[in-house]
Parts: structure tokens; C-alpha cells; sequence
């Protein structure tokens, strides 16, 4: 963790500023916003050669289909190249008796029963559909030239629904005609077939394009030219052109001032700061960094400050600086779902019409989309959208909810993860209160705001985000904007279509029909559930499905049917194959699959990157090469994934079925050959039993107990099984040892992690409660501490003890509030039903309005004890009201709904029956529960203060006034004033340290610390030691009254 | 011993010398007296005031100093309006960031618990950054110039420079805000300078660490008690002895409590998530409930009884120190006085608080327990604690690393450590060995600062008087060897 930096923000900002060579620079780069100037341009001359980074399709005046392509030259100039001439088209097949006279008028039956202009010319080619074995022969298509896309669908329409009977030749007997690459994206089309991937360089060679002069420009970009389809160079994202231009890459964040209990309205409330930071991609710190601010704000050090009095004013200036920075990727947190949709309302509300012109088109309105994502990989989501021609953009939050599996996804939760850092948070009511005040409180909020420009361009650089998308994007040839608007199938899409177009294939248009068939998945070997003392070896076959698909040659090209078997006389292992789930494919030599070769230059790219990266010693080609065998292997993976996607664009379960049986026949095979081979009645030492089998992998215990022995031996039975049993290329390896090993259930295992006999690697534990959001901390560091107590100490003891301590303390009211809470989203604003989350919100609202929750928010709870009969729903609690309260928890809920069943799991392989004694046992016995201050009983009772030696309730009959204890403590006062002092200087600690980290966080000794960052460790724990303090200081108070 | 009855009727007691402590000082570390006894303040306040308080003096002081400089720089009073380029002058708290101080983001995230690591005897390092701040923010003061000086988290000064290029402030000068005035007597006019009172003395004495029984220690604090009570020694040190007015125990009387039980021992992962464990109290590990098993009172009575006689004959000032059960946050508040027996019946018998200011006649003494020095020292570069216990009297302050890494109560309104007055005697207890020097100011107030040495190590009490500022160190332990041995 690097510590140091948790420190001031501004610290850093300094920390630019002095790092910044250009020395005598204006401050925050307000002299740097535009680019350099373009150099001029001689057509006939010069070349011009960029990097795209988005591509879209536009009408031209004469209602031709053109394309932008946005882009960037090497030396930092921004280009946009208008593409002509490239028209859609699709294929249908040639039915029996359509001679070469019957183009042209067939041409005009289309024509005349679609849409006069929509077809411009057809003809007969030679080509193979992809689905099926049908024999070696091309046969003939007809290639349908369009004018425009918008008629690919009308046409294709027309030909499915059998209304193009044209001379009885199409539709026999009333049946649909299927038409070929009739639903691929027409800028897609236009990529694989002029060779284009996602973010690689173009070539505009001399001669071959004509330069836009100002006059008949469309856009912000500096060059702009126009070139036929046909015209340029792409070159293959190899060597030279595997470079990245100088992006520039602008980072911000908006802060609106709300008013309280509602969440900002862009019809009322005012967007009050805009901050930016603008970095050149490559270069780690920004050389932009400024903040717009409605009223005046003091001086940032190392910021550019741009204050305006007039909110429409502010927002026009954000507009023309967006413009004159022209920044090639747009990156923020939730600037897709808040930001950009804001500003755009607003701007509407203020009728500030000038403003929404962010794109890179001249008079190109930016307007914000509802999007609805769905994809099986990663779930369902309801965004929006806000188009900017030629500007990418990166959403660190959407990044992060697509690729990370965390508790939380507030800004926060993410910097504590990745960057190990608490951010400050200041809550909404507070922003607007900061706003009302002096210009130096709102110089507060600026640095804030500063914080949260700057805290996406660090995550994106610290995982990568940008230079791991351009690699996805250039090997599986899609634009980088797919990646994260679109699912995983279209990358498959685009490479089966630049596969198949290499090979003379065609592809079906199938409609997808989204049927419930499912086909059986991986099983398991059953897991014999333990926890192992001796070295567990584990086997893995490597790229499992993809070997196999390759092993057997299992493609669309491939699969047979029983006719074709029988009309071309194919012999059965000779010429073909069935699969475990009685499929039947060709075998290679009679035709080698689409699919195992798309794989093969997959896997083999893959190696060649992974060689190139050991070689690399440059920080940034690695990323890159990194990056790249990463999207390699993801890709290779998704191609299984898109033939078994029933509702996707080309299901085929005959393939995927038949991988997972063959998967499944694998692993019981290794199975039996692994105990037979190493086995004592083969000779061997010991009977070596595998003790579980995953999809891809197998757990063995071959019974040594060293895991020198233990590795030995997997590196034999790996080469053994792989020599003996199976096609290559599937191999199977062996990867490691765990060591020692607790095996739960199914998917469900932990273990000490070793790939080299001398330090274990990490400590691994699979489908174990650490991460589920609905579940409290607690249980995760108790979970976290178990493992690494069995794990690494090898302490069952230990673990044992830990857990009834924990649980000692649980019932004792003695564990932190922030390991008991736990959040939930507010998504709606009304839920059908009550649910706990947001009745609490409902709560709130009356007893604050300002500070409580809204639609959007999460909302952290705790579970207190109730009225008996009380529903879940009223037990949920806001934990600062319980804290100020001092409302009992209901530790029996977290007891039993939280720990129980994850604890048990654990336990029960190692303690079998007794593990019961764990939740039930002496530790359970001292339980305190707090005395609330509000509610109930409350109001009635009388406060009286108690012995602090024998609890005996104190009155003026056995004690003194005010005093600590009853006469007949009064000789152990000394040992009870002591224990006082003890309890209270520990009090005294807590409020100290916790209090003066704040400060220290918030960089201020001067401010009040405002933070309410619900996600940091000491947020509860502050709170709490404030309480704590103030009554262990009032006890002490009593000592002063007594008779010693 | 020696002394016989008629030399005892000779030499008599000089009585205490009146009191001339303004009440606002005498009380100023109580809690309750100046602010409400309450935490729900955070700590910014405490610095607020104290900026405030010392910003004015310090600005006096400033332009005094810098009037004539050739540069002629302009004071600029808010940090943030300070113009790159610009010779100017800047008054604000300073605060240093020091990768090495605790962090307790850190300890949590390491173990879920937030007991503080032990003790380091130094934070100090080369990647400590400098900065000044006021209520607008703060700026980084970089230069050559800071290398010489003792810095501290926490003091208000003004620094003369200028803000370079990359938004650093390059300071070339510091200026202080100096030591404050002598109080002035609460009984008007003092007459007693010349009355000859000249002979009387105060004695000091730190760390008596009174613990379990024990024979050797228990022996030295007897013949410490002994010799104060002038009941050992020849003629001479009874005659000294009885010139012996007042008796100020500064900190540490009693032993830290210690858990040594084996069993008790802590490991450190078996601490439970978010809980806060102090210093010293360590947890059994399978034991659900606390247990009074380590208590003993022998340490109680024995100091009540050396406390019930020494108040016979003296004034008797108990200041509580980090090993007294007086909580731990600074200021310490007096020990419950009916905890010390007989003593408690005393007037001549005073708890008080640490750090305190005692009046005793016209000559004003402030201490502490040496916790602010202590703290204050891990942060500096220097070795020489003589120095930087000097170099607090110029702050004005005595204890300006609290709140940031001294543990101390958040005062709303207040700023009790800022030093108002400055004393005539400034002592610090527990230090490592005894040292002491006299700090003359222009106008020729004297201030003897004294560094007393834990008792227990070195059996040392030491004696000033009040009127000259005239110092003497006296060993308990001149027989020590032999005694040892018994």
C-alpha cells in the first residue's frame, strides 16, 4: 500500500505541477488546450496516415452510403476521412432454373415490389454457406448489390416472407427464401471487408485522396479529406502499426447543488462545478488541469480556476473548451448514466442552446439515448447514452461493474480497491451548504471535484482499461465503442465473418429463436469433501474447450447429417466422427473447420504475444502485449460460448453439446487412468484418488506428503494422460498443488496455492462468501481470517477459537458497526411489497429529509432487535441512528442469517458433527445488549446508574451521591478505578487517532472534517469512539464523589 | 541520623510563600472550567483558536523583524493570495507530512485492529514535506533554510519567501511568535522580592514509579522522603533540606500497569475485526470476562503514605504523568484526591492536573509530565531535548504536536497550551537524564528550564529556588550499591 500518498490531494496537484518540464507554463496548462497546429498538406505528395478510433455511417446529399472515419496522426493531429462508394449488399441463394439472362429483370421485380431504388445491380458467385458438410463443391449465389442499408432489411424482408416469386423460381411451394450475411452492421461489413480492425492505423497514399479545404469542412477535426472504399491502406495491428497515437484523453466530473431530500433535477437544480483533466495517452500525468465554477472560488494551486458568475455562461465556456480541446476519449465515473445526460438537461433548461455541440461534427446536436444492455456474460442494465461523433468514451464505472466483481461500485469502494486509498466524501446536502458559503469553502469543493476528475484517469491507468480495450478491439476486429455498448457474441461475429470470407464461406442469416433449450453443462466429479493435510495435485487441461473443438475439428463446417453421410458414402472414422452426444462432424482431412482455424491463429497469436512479452522490457509495449494475450485467450474462449448462445446469432448445439461431452468424457477418463497408473498394484508407492474434477481441471492426491513428491508426480501424470490418451493439441498440464486443501462442495474449495516447492503463491479460495454484497463485512474478514488461519498457520485450533471469540463478541455487543452493515441500492422510486432497504429510506425521510437517502443511493443498514413479532422489513436501521441511540443489534440475525451457514461450510468438513459447538457453545453464554436511549419502554423508564462493581442499581441507601459503586464494593474501588481508567484512556486512543486521520485525509487542520464515506473502515468507527469517550468519561466522573 | 532536638526547634519550616497565580492560569487545564466536557467538537477548532490567538503576536513580531529587509517583502495574510514571484511573508500553522508517522488506515487494514504499533523513537525522515497552512489552505514551503530548523506539526509561524514556479514557497527566513510576558501577580505589586525569602526552595522530582513491593526502590523513596523531611543527612543537609518549601512530583508516580501473566499475551491476529485495543491492555484469549486478578493496591498505599507525610511539613503539587491512572488524553486530569488516605486531608496536599501551572509566591512554574516533549521530539531531526524544550517557550506553545500524533481532548474554544504567560520556571518531567539551562529573553525575563530525570533511574531530586533561579541536583542514592545488596 503506498502509504504516503494518502495524504492531501493538492499535494498532488502539486506534485504535477512541479513534475511538469515546461516550466514556465501558464498554471494548469490554460496555454495548452489546443492542438498543434496541422501542418500543410500536399494530396499529390504526402500520405496521410492515422490511427482510427470510430467509424460511422452517414447519407451523403445524393442519398449514397458514406462513412467518417475519426482518427489521429502519430504527431497529435486530428483527422476525419470521408469514405465512398462502399455499397451493402447480401447473398441468397441461386435456385435451380435462375439463368444469367434473369439479373436485370430480376433487379427490377425487386425493385418494382420493394422500393424502386433499392437494389443497384446483383450477381452469380461461387461460394460455400458455412453451416453444414454438404460435399467440396461452391455453388452459386446471387450477390445483391443495395443503394442504401436502410433497404438490406426490406429486401431480405421480401425474399423471408415469400413475396418475391419472381418466375416461380424462389419460393417453392410458399416456403421463405434464407438469405446470407443479411443482418451484419453495414459499418461492420465495411470493416471486414476493407481489412479494418478496431483502433488499428490507416494509410491514405498519395494521390489516392483529396484534401477538405475549410470551406466544405464538416467538422472540428484538423484534416479532413475523401477517399474511395477501395482506395487506402489498413495495416494489420503487427509491429510498427501495434502502436498507439497521442490520444487525448479528458477526464471529468460535474457537481450539481441539490436541495435536501431530493436527488438533483436538472430542471431546477444548478450544475455548480465542472472539473477536467486532460492527459495524453502514453504520458501518466495530465497537462490539463482546470476547474469551471459558478461563483468565485480562491486560488488552487496547480489548477486553472475559470469562474463564472452566470450558470449558463459556465456551461457554454465547458462547451468551447471540450471543442477547443478536442480530446479523442471522454473517461469519467458514471458520466454515461449522470454526467453528460445532466449537463445536457440543464443546458436545455437554462436554454443555453449553444451547448450541446460536444461532438466533432460542426452543428451536430449531442443528444442523450436510453440504452437497455442485456447480454447472458454480464447481466442486464438500463443506461443512457450520449453520442459524440468521433469522440470515444470510457465510463470508468461502467468499466468496473463489467469486468470486477466488487462489494461496491461507489468511486470510493473502487479507489480503496485498486488504489488502496480512502477517498473523502462529502455528502450532497453538504456540496450545496459548501457552494452557499465563501469563496474558499467553494475552493473546497473544487478540490474535491479535482479529486474525482483525476481518480478515473488513475484507475483507467492503473488497470489498464484503455490499452486492454484497443487490443480487444484490434484482435477481434470490432470498434472500440462495441466493447462496451454490445455483448460477447459480435466479437465472435467479426471474426467468423473475417474467417469465412478469407475462405470462401458464406454465412447463414439465421433469426434467432431464443429456445429454452439447454444442453447438459460440464459436470463434476463428485467432490469428496474434506480437508486435506497432504498436497493436493491439480491437473489442468489448457484451453479446454477450444483444444477440443480443434482436437476433433468440431465447426459449422463441419457437421454433418445422416443424408449427407449416406449421398456421398462417408465411412465413419475414416471420413468423419461422432461425438459423445452422437453428433457427427468431418474429420480433417476431409475438410478442416472454420472454427479450430480461427482457434489455432488465436492460440498461436496468443503464444507469439506471450514470447514477445517476455522479451519486452519497455513498461508500456508490455501492457500492450500483455493486454493483447489477454483479449487472445477471452476471445478464444467466447467462440464456444457463441455457438451454445441460443439466442444468439448462430446457435449450433450440435458443437457446444458435443464439447462438454467430450469435456465430461475427459475428465472421468483422466480419472480412471490417473488411479490405475499410480497405483501400489502398478507398482507405485501409494493408490493416488482423485478427489474432485471441475470442467477443466482434476484434483488428485496422490498420497505423498511432500509437495516436492507431490509435484513431481502431477508433472508425470500430466505428460502420461496427455501421451497416451488424447488428440492434441489437448494437453493437459500440470498447474499446481494446493496444499493443505479444504474441499466444501462443488465449485466451492480453499487451499494454500504452490506452483514452486520453496513459497506458496497465494491463498485461493473458490465460490467462498468473500465479495456478495447482501452479505456484512463481517463475514467476509471472518471467512478471509478462517482460511488463512487453516491455510497458512495450519491452525484448526486457532480457527476454531478465533470464530467463538468472534462470535463472544458479536453477542457482547463488541464488534464494529462497519463489519455489520449492509447496503442495498435504492433503484426504484416506489417498490412493490416492503422491503427492508427502503422502508428504512422512508424512515429517514421523516426524520431528516436532507440527509436521507434518495433513488440511486445505496442505502446501509443494520439489523436491530425489534418487537417480537416484528417483520424483517422494520428491523432494518440506519447504524448512525443506532450508534447515536445506542439501539441494540440483533446479533441472533446476524448470528444465524450471516454467519451461520457460510461458518458451517467451512467447518464441517474438518469437524463433521461437532461443528455445532461452534455457534452454540460457553462462548455464547455472556451476552449485552445496549440500552437504547429512544423508543419504546424508553420513555417511561427511570435512569439509574448501577454499581460498577456488582451492578447492584445504586440509591441513596447504599451509596454515596453521584458516587461509582455500593458500600459494599467501596473496597475495590481502587481496582475498579483502575479498570475506569484503562477502559477510558482506550476510549480517549480511538477518538484520537480515528479523528486526526480524517484531518489528516482531508488535508486541513483548519476545516471540519465533512467526509461520509459509508465505505471507509473508520467512517462508524469514528462515530462510535465518539460516543464511547463521552460515557466512559462520565463514569470516570463518578470516582470523584466516592469515599476511598 | 544526626539531628537532635534542639537543632530541629532551630529550623523551622519556611512557610510556602503566598500564592500569586492568576486564577485564569491556575485553573486553565481543568476541564469543564474553560470549555463544556464534551467530544462532540472535532479538532479543527483547536487549531482555529490557535491560529488566531498566535497569529497576531506573530505578525507583530514578523514585521519588526522584517521592516527593514532590503527586499523589501509585503505580508501577504491569506496563504492562498500569495502571487508566484512575489518576496513576501506568510503567517500560518505548519504541518508536516511524514511517510513514518502511524497510520491508523494502515493498522486496520493489516489486522482489523487499531492498536497503535510500538512506539518509534524517531519519525523523522528525508521524504518529510513541509507545509503552512491557515483557514484558505495550504502551501508546501520547500528551501534550504528549513534543514536547520526544528519544526513541528502544530506551531504558528510566519515564514519569508517566495512562491516559485512550480507553486512551492522557498522559504529564506522564520520568524516566531516568541515568548510571551511574565503573568502579572494576581495580589498586585510583589513585595517578597525583597523581603529575603532568597533561601527558600522548591524541590522536583519525577517518576517515582512506585510499583509491586519491592526492596530497593521502596528504600530509595523512603530516603528520598527522609531527606526532604530533613530527618537524614549531616547538619548541612537538614539545614538544607528545611529551606525546602514545596514539592512538586511531576508525572509518573506510579509504575505502569503491566500484565505479565503469559497467558494473557496477545496475539495479534486473534484481535476481532474493528475492535480498538489500547496500549496497554492486552486480552485473554479464551477467557470471556475481565478479570481483576492483576490488580494490587500496595502501590496506592504506599504513595498515600510518603504523600500523608511529606504534607505535614510541605506543599505537596501531584502531577499526573502517561503511567498515572488518569486517563490518557492530555490535559491529564487530577487524580481523584480521596484515593491518597490521609493526604487527602491535607490543604497543604495538591492534585493537579498535567500539564499545570503552580504559583508559588511571585515566581510562576509551568510543567508537564513530558508527554508533549516526548511526542514533539520524535518528529525533529535534533537529538538535544534542552533545546527543543527552549524552543517551545519561543512558540508560545507546549504541547504543539497535539492533536495531530499527542492524543489530546478537543477543545472548542480554547487553546490551554498555548502559553499566555511565560513562566519563571518551565518543567518538564521524565526525561532521560536531568538537564537544565536559563533562557534570557530581550527584555531580560528569565525562564529556568528544567529537564527532570525519572527518579527511579536516577535517584535525583532537584532544587531550584524560586528567587534567583538558582539550581541543585541531590542524588538519594549515594549508598545505593551497598544497599542493592541487601
Amino acid at each position: 500500500m503506498a502509504a504516503p500518498t494518502k495524504s492531501a490531494f493538492e499535494e498532488t496537484l502539486e506534485r504535477l505541477l512541479k513534475e511538469e518540464s515546461t516550466s514556465e507554463g501558464a498554471e494548469g496548462g490554460a496555454d495548452l488546450w489546443k492542438r498543434p497546429p496541422a501542418p500543410f498538406i500536399d494530396a499529390k505528395k504526402d500520405s496521410v496516415i492515422f490511427q482510427q478510433i470510430d467509424i460511422e455511417q452517414y447519407t451523403s446529399d445524393a442519398d449514397r452510403p458514406m462513412l467518417r472515419i475519426f482518427g489521429l496522426t502519430q504527431e497529435g493531429h486530428s483527422v476525419l476521412a470521408h469514405v465512398s462508394g462502399f455499397d451493402p449488399y447480401f447473398y441468397v441463394p441461386v435456385p435451380r432454373g435462375f439463368q444469367e439472362e434473369d439479373l436485370e429483370p430480376f433487379c427490377k421485380f425487386i425493385n418494382n415490389h420493394v422500393d424502386p431504388n433499392a437494389v443497384i445491380g446483383m450477381s452469380i458467385i461461387k461460394k460455400k454457406s458455412l453451416w453444414g458438410y454438404k460435399g467440396d463443391h461452391d455453388v452459386p449465389f446471387l450477390r445483391i448489390v443495395l443503394r442504401a442499408p436502410r433497404f438490406v432489411p426490406k429486401v431480405r424482408g421480401a425474399f423471408e416472407k415469400a413475396e418475391l416469386d419472381y418466375n416461380g423460381l424462389f419460393h417453392k411451394g410458399g416456403m421463405p427464401t434464407s438469405t446470407y450475411e443479411s443482418n451484419i452492421l453495414y459499418v461492420l461489413r465495411f470493416m471486414i471487408d476493407t481489412k479494418i480492425v478496431g483502433m488499428n492505423w490507416l494509410e491514405m497514399p498519395a494521390g489516392q485522396y483529396t484534401i477538405r479545404t475549410s470551406k466544405f469542412k464538416t467538422s472540428l477535426c484538423q484534416i479532413e479529406l475523401d477517399v474511395k472504399w477501395d482506395k487506402f491502406i489498413s495495416h494489420p495491428a503487427e509491429g510498427q502499426w501495434s502502436t498507439m497515437a497521442p490520444l487525448r484523453v479528458l477526464s471529468f466530473d460535474i457537481e450539481c447543488a441539490g436541495r435536501k431530500g431530493t436527488f438533483p433535477d436538472a430542471e431546477i437544480d444548478p450544475v455548480i462545478q465542472i472539473a477536467n483533466m486532460v492527459t495524453r495517452q502514453g504520458e501518466s500525468k495530465p497537462f490539463i488541469r482546470n476547474v469551471f465554477t459558478l461563483n468565485t472560488c480562491a486560488n488552487i494551486v496547480g489548477s486553472q480556476v475559470l469562474s463564472f458568475k452566470n450558470e449558463s455562461k459556465m456551461l457554454q465556456a465547458w462547451s468551447d473548451f471540450v471543442r477547443e480541446v478536442d480530446p479523442d476519449v471522454i473517461i469519467g465515473y458514471n458520466i454515461a448514466g449522470f454526467d453528460f445526460p445532466y449537463l445536457i438537461d440543464r443546458a436545455h433548461a437554462l436554454k443555453a442552446n449553444e451547448f450541446p455541440y460536444l461532438g466533432r461534427l460542426q452543428n451536430h446536436k449531442s443528444i442523450v439515448r436510453s440504452t437497455h444492455f442485456s447480454s447472458k456474460a454480464y447481466g442486464t442494465r438500463d443506461s443512457k447514452e450520449t453520442v459524440l461523433d468521433g469522440r470515444l468514451q470510457l465510463d470508468i464505472f461502467q468499466v468496473m461493474q463489467r469486468d470486477y466483481k466488487l462489494r461496491s461500485y461507489s468511486l470510493n469502494a473502487v479507489c480503496a480497491h485498486f488504489l488502496g486509498e480512502q477517498k473523502e466524501d462529502v455528502h450532497h446536502s453538504v456540496i450545496t451548504d459548501l457552494q452557499n458559503g465563501t469563496d474558499e469553502s467553494r475552493r473546497r469543493l473544487a478540490v474535491y471535484c479535482l479529486k474525482d476528475a483525476y481518480l478515473p484517469h488513475r484507475l483507467m491507468d492503473k488497470l489498464l482499461c484503455l490499452v486492454n480495450y484497443t487490443e480487444m478491439a484490434r484482435v477481434t476486429g470490432v470498434p472500440f465503442n462495441y466493447l462496451l455498448s454490445r455483448g460477447q457474441s459480435i466479437k465472435v461475429v467479426s471474426q467468423l465473418y473475417r474467417k469465412a470470407n478469407m475462405e470462401n464461406y458464406l454465412i447463414p442469416a439465421t433469426k434467432s429463436e431464443g429456445g429454452e433449450d439447454q444442453y447438459e453443462g460440464a459436470t463434476v466429479i463428485d467432490p469428496n469433501k474434506g480437508y486435506y493435510k497432504k498436497p493436493i495435485t491439480t491437473l489442468d487441461f489448457s484451453s479446454l474447450y477450444p483444444s477440443i473443438m480443434m482436437a476433433h475439428n468440431l465447426c459449422y463446417t463441419t457437421l454433418l447429417d445422416r443424408d449427407t453421410i449416406e449421398r456421398l458414402g462417408l465411412v465413419r472414422d475414416v471420413d468423419y466422427i461422432q461425438t459423445p452426444n452422437k453428433d457427427f462432424f468431418v474429420k480433417s482431412t476431409r475438410r478442416k473447420g472454420l472454427l479450430p482455424t480461427v482457434l489455432e491463429d488465436l492460440l498461436a497469436a496468443r503464444k507469439r504475444a506471450k514470447t514477445d512479452l517476455k522479451k519486452e522490457t519497455d513498461p508500456f509495449k508490455r501492457a500492450v502485449l500483455d493486454g493483447r494475450q489477454l483479449a487472445l485467450k477471452i476471445s478464444a474462449n467466447s467462440v464456444y460460448g457463441f455457438t451454445g448462445a441460443t439466442i444468439g446469432k448462430l446457435p449450433c448445439l450440435e458443437i457446444s453439446s458435443s464439447v462438454t461431452a467430450y469435456g465430461r468424457q475427459m475428465i472421468e477418463r483422466t480419472k480412471t487412468v490417473v488411479e490405475s497408473h499410480f497405483s501400489i498394484a502398478n507398482g507405485r508407492e501409494w493408490d493416488a484418488r482423485v478427489i474432485y474434477g471441475d470442467t477443466d481441471s482434476v484434483m488428485v492426491e496422490f498420497g505423498c506428503e511432500d509437495l516436492e513428491t507431490a509435484m513431481k508426480l502431477g508433472r508425470e501424470a500430466a505428460e502420461f494422460v496427455t501421451q497416451t490418451e488424447f488428440v492434441r493439441p489437448i494437453n493437459l498440464e500440470f498447474e499446481k498443488v494446493y496444499f493443505p486443501y479444504l474441499l466444501i462442495s462443488k465449485k466451492r474449495y480453499a487451499g494454500l496455492y504452490w506452483t514452486k516447492p520453496e513459497k506458496y503463491d497465494k491463498m485461493d479460495a473458490k465460490g467462498i462468501e468473500t465479495v456478495r454484497r447482501d452479505n456484512c463485512r463481517l463475514v467476509s474478514t471472518v471467512i478471509e481470517t478462517c482460511l488463512q488461519k487453516l491455510l497458512i498457520d495450519r491452525d484448526v485450533d486457532g480457527a476454531e477459537n478465533y470464530v467463538k471469540r468472534v462470535i463472544s463478541d458479536l453477542l457482547q455487543n463488541k464488534v464494529d458497526m462497519s463489519q455489520l452493515v449492509i447496503t442495498k441500492a435504492l433503484s426504484k422510486e416506489t417498490y412493490e411489497g416492503k422491503q427492508a432497504h427502503d422502508e428504512l429510506a422512508k424512515r429517514m425521510r421523516k426524520r431528516d429529509a436532507g440527509s436521507a437517502p434518495t433513488t440511486g443511493d445505496r442505502v446501509p443498514y443494520v439489523i436491530i432487535k425489534g418487537v417480537k413479532s416484528a417483520a424483517a422489513y422494520e428491523k432494518a436501521e440506519d447504524p448512525l441512528y443506532v450508534l447515536e441511540h445506542n439501539i441494540p443489534i440483533d446479533t441472533k440475525y446476524y448470528l444465524d442469517n450471516q454467519l451461520a451457514k457460510p461458518l458451517e461450510r467451512i467447518f464441517e468438513p474438518i469437524m463433521g458433527e461437532r461443528v455445532s459447538k461452534l455457534l452454540n457453545g460457553d462462548h455464547t453464554r455472556t451476552v449485552s445488549i445496549a440500552t437504547p436511549t429512544t423508543g419504546g419502554l424508553m420513555k417511561f423508564a427511570v435512569k439509574t446508574a448501577n454499581c460498577l462493581g456488582c451492578k447492584a442499581p445504586l440509591k441513596a441507601t447504599n451509596s454515596r451521591p453521584n458516587g461509582a459503586v455500593c458500600n459494599n464494593c467501596r473496597p475495590r474501588l481502587g481496582e475498579l478505578y483502575q479498570k475506569q481508567v484503562t477502559l477510558s484512556s482506550k476510549q480517549q486512543v480511538a477518538f484520537a487517532r480515528l479523528w486526526t486521520q480524517c484531518q489528516r485525509c482531508q488535508g486541513s487542520l483548519h476545516l471540519d472534517v465533512l467526509c461520509t464515506s459509508k465505505d471507509c473502515p473508520i467512517f462508524y468507527m469514528r462515530k462510535k469512539a465518539q460516543r464511547d469517550v463521552s460515557e466512559a468519561e462520565t463514569v470516570m466522573e463518578r470516582f470523584a464523589g466516592e469515599l476511598w | 541520623m544526626s539531628g537532635t532536638a534542639e537543632t530541629q526547634t532551630l529550623l523551622t519550616r519556611a512557610d510556602a510563600l503566598a500564592n500569586t497565580l492568576p486564577l485564569e492560569l491556575a485553573n486553565s487545564f481543568l476541564l469543564g472550567a474553560n470549555d463544556p466536557n464534551s467530544y462532540k467538537h472535532q479538532y479543527a477548532n483547536l487549531y482555529f483558536v490557535r491560529l488566531a490567538k498566535l497569529r497576531k503576536v506573530t505578525i507583530e513580531r514578523a514585521n519588526q523583524q522584517w521592516m527593514s529587509h532590503p527586499g523589501n517583502p509585503t505580508f501577504i495574510p491569506r496563504l492562498l493570495g500569495v502571487v508566484k514571484g512575489k518576496f513576501c511573508w506568510v503567517v500560518g500553522t505548519v504541518y508536516k507530512e511524514m511517510p513514518l508517522k502511524d497510520n491508523v488506515l494502515n493498522d486496520l487494514a493489516k489486522e482489523h485492529g487499531i492498536a497503535p504499533p510500538p512506539p518509534r523513537i524517531k519519525f523523522h525522515s528525508d521524504d518529510d514535506q513541509v507545509f503552512l497552512e491557515d483557514e484558505s489552505g495550504r502551501i508546501v514551503v520547500v528551501g534550504e533554510f528549513l534543514k536547520g530548523l526544528n519544526l513541528v506539526t502544530g506551531i504558528v509561524v510566519a515564514f519569508l519567501g517566495m512562491e516559485k514556479a512550480s507553486g512551492d514557497f522557498e522559504a529564506m527566513d522564520i520568524c516566531y511568535p516568541g515568548a510571551a510576558p511574565y503573568a502579572n501577580a494576581a495580589n498586585g505589586e510583589p513585595k517578597s522580592m525583597e523581603v529575603d525569602t532568597s533561601d527558600e526552595w522548591i524541590a522536583f522530582v519525577s517518576g517515582l514509579n512506585v510499583g509491586p513491593p519491592s526492596a530497593p526502590s521502596d528504600l530509595r523513596i523512603n530516603l528520598l522522603v527522609e531527606y526532604l523531611l530533613g530527618e537524614t543527612g549531616d547538619e548541612g543537609d537538614q539545614r538544607h533540606a528545611s529551606r525546602i518549601s514545596r514539592l512538586v512530583i511531576a508525572g509518573d508516580s506510579f509504575a505502569p500497569i503491566s500484565y505479565d501473566d503469559p497467558d494473557t499475551a496477545v496475539d495479534a491476529k486473534m484481535t476481532v475485526p474493528g475492535e480498538i485495543a489500547p496500549v496497554t491492555t492486552k486480552r485473554a484469549a479464551k477467557k470471556y470476562r475481565y478479570e481483576s486478578g492483576s490488580f494490587s493496591a500496595h502501590p496506592t498505599q504506599s504513595l498515600s503514605g510518603h504523600l500523608t507525610e511529606l504534607s505535614r511539613s510541605m506543599v505537596v503539587h501531584l502531577v499526573p504523568g502517561a503511567s498515572d491512572p488518569s486517563g490518557i488524553t492530555l490535559p491529564q486530569q487530577p487524580l481523584p484526591r480521596a484515593m491518597f488516605g490521609e493526604a487527602k486531608n491535607y490543604e497543604s496536599f495538591h492534585v493537579e492536573t498535567n500539564p499545570c501551572w503552580i504559583g508559588a509566591g511571585i515566581c510562576h512554574i509551568l510543567g508537564n509530565g513530558g508527554q508533549p516533549l516526548d511526542d514533539a521530539f520524535r518528529y525533529i531531526k535534533s537529538t538535544d531535548r534542552l533545546g527543543l524544550a527552549c524552543e517551545m517557550l519561543k512558540w508560545r506553545h507546549m504541547a504543539p504536536s497535539a492533536p495531530d500524533t499527542l492524543w489530546c481532548y478537543p477543545f472548542f474554544s480554547a487553546d490551554p497550551f498555548i502559553m499566555a504567560n511565560t513562566p519563571h520556571i518551565y518543567f518538564i518531567g521524565n526525561q532521560p537524564r536531568f538537564e537544565t539551562t536559563i533562557v534570557e529573553q530581550e527584555n531580560g525575563q528569565k525562564t529556568r528550564v528544567l529537564l527532570l530525570p525519572k527518579f527511579i533511574d536516577s535517584g535525583e531530586v532537584i532544587l531550584v529556588n524560586p528567587a534567583t533561579l538558582e539550581v541543585k541536583s541531590v542524588q538519594m542514592n549515594s549508598d545505593w550499591d551497598d544497599m542493592d545488596g541487601l
